[in-house]
């Protein structure tokens, strides 16, 4: 029989002996590198997919994120939204040929200031927004905002960055977890991932609409020139904002304005309460 | 420009936001697995003396006195640091070296609580050495908590002390 003699074994080599806190950092980077890549390659897809799909596909993506719009806030009773809707049809009638569609709209009770345009044609009011908009043009503005959207598209190129931003906070929150899926659910297609550049775009579609309907500028910029004077926030928090901050909108639309020599009419009343009458 | 500045910006938020929290994790994760090995260092020096085998095999030319199951069991856990690196690791694959030295730590501790319990019944070695691993879930589907149990058994054997 041998006899057992015990020996010490101290070189541990059942784990790795770098540290744990530069190899997080090394697959941190890693990461990023392949969410850069995956980032990259998608926004190509997207960018070149987008002007290609069929209205079918677009309106079969209506009805889940109508019902996710749904649980944002109730569907407003306050407002005349025939009223909406007719201003609404007269600026889409005014669209290129080949971009009209069926626009629907949609008041939602909730204290937003904000527009959405999503996919199926539906653009949701929040009803803080219409609580503010003191003037036909101001909605109108605001409404050929959103057809702005439309017209480029810019709702689906949405959904594609919802997806990127899906990628990114499944990388902040770390992995495929349940909490980046609500986080995805609660806000990525909901939220307003359009770029500055592409919400500069739709104003200016807008302000071609509103000049067609019209024949004049006036009151168009009125809206937000109030947002504009409510905004107390430190300029820097606009770089972290999807929208561009009031003011520089509402100057950038001024140079067209002033450029163009537009004409500035006197704004229309609005009245869309239900119970108004129109003089 | 405005764009770039922007994500700039907000990678920095990010990256603070971030970091900061992940370095205390990691320094506290880092202090009690430091702790941690050095307990595991001094007890396995104790029970070096104690053979542990796999096989079911026993001294035949000593008498058995007695002999019976023993079993040490741990339960150990990670903490957020090691959770976001793995999760990490797990988008593009790799090696998780965060939980190689927690599963090294929870296997080498299990073995010594079983050492310590084959000692307090006075056992000369433990053969038929077994090893599980489970990993504690909760909840409907069965979600992984980042809880590791290892489960060290085996058959404790005293001989009869030898007449001179």
């Amino acid at each position: 029989m041998m006899k057992y003699v015990p020996k010490v074994i101290d070189e541990e080599d059942n784990y790795s002996k770098e540290s744990h806190w530069w190899g997080g950092i090394r697959v941190f980077l890693r990461v990023i590198l392949v969410v850069l890549a995956v980032y990259m390659f998608l926004g190509i897809i997207v960018d070149f997919a987008v002007p290609y799909i069929p209205l079918s596909w677009e309106n079969a993506l209506s009805a889940p994120i109508m019902s996710e719009v749904n649980q944002m806030g109730t569907v407003s009773r306050r407002y005349e939204i025939a009223k909406i809707q007719n201003l609404l049809d007269s600026l889409a009638k005014l669209m290129p040929k080949e971009q009209q569609r069926s626009f629907k709209v949609v008041v939602v009770d909730k204290k937003e200031t904000n527009a959405l345009a999503l996919p199926g044609g539906n653009i949701v009011l929040f009803s803080e927004l219409l609580n503010e908009v003191q003037s036909e043009n101001e909605l109108a503005m605001i409404l050929a905002h959103e057809l702005g959207h439309f017209a480029h598209r810019d709702h689906l190129r949405g959904l594609g960055r919802s997806f990127l931003f899906y990628m990114f906070s499944a990388l902040l929150l770390g992995g495929d977890n349940a909490t980046a899926r609500t986080f995805m659910n609660s806000s990525g297609i909901l939220t307003n991932t359009y770029s500055r550049s592409q919400e500069a775009g739709a104003d200016r579609f807008a302000l071609d609409l509103i000049i067609k309907k019209y024949g004049h500028a006036g009151g168009t910029l009125d809206f937000f020139r109030r947002l504009a004077g409510k905004e107390t926030l430190p300029e820097l928090t606009h770089y972290l904002s999807t929208h561009p901050a009031s003011k520089k909108r509402v100057a950038a639309l001024q140079e067209i304005i002033d450029e163009k020599e537009l004409a500035v009419g006197e704004p229309l009343p609005v009245f869309w309460l239900k119970g108004e009458k129109s003089p | 420009m405005e764009d770039l500045i922007g994500i700039i910006i907000t990678i920095v938020v990010v990256l603070l936001f971030t970091f900061v929290p992940l370095g205390i994790y990691y320094l506290i994760g880092k202090h009690f697995e430091k702790t941690h090995l050095e307990d595991i260092r001094k007890r396995e020096a104790k029970f070096l003396q104690m053979s542990l085998v796999p096989s079911y095999v026993v001294d035949s030319d000593r008498q058995i006195e007695a002999m019976g199951l023993v079993t040490g069991g741990v339960v150990i856990g990670s903490d957020p640091f090691k959770r976001y690196i793995a999760n990490l690791v797990n988008l593009i694959g790799g090696r998780v070296s965060v939980f190689e030295t927690l599963l090294d730590r929870a296997r080498r501790e299990a073995i010594l609580r079983m050492k310590e319990r084959a000692a307090a019944l006075r056992a000369d070695e433990i053969v038929n050495f077994r090893m599980e691993t489970m990993s504690l879930c909760s909840g409907n589907d069965a979600k992984p908590m980042g809880i590791v149990e290892v489960m060290a058994y085996g058959t404790a054997v005293r001989y009869a002390k030898e007449q001179k």
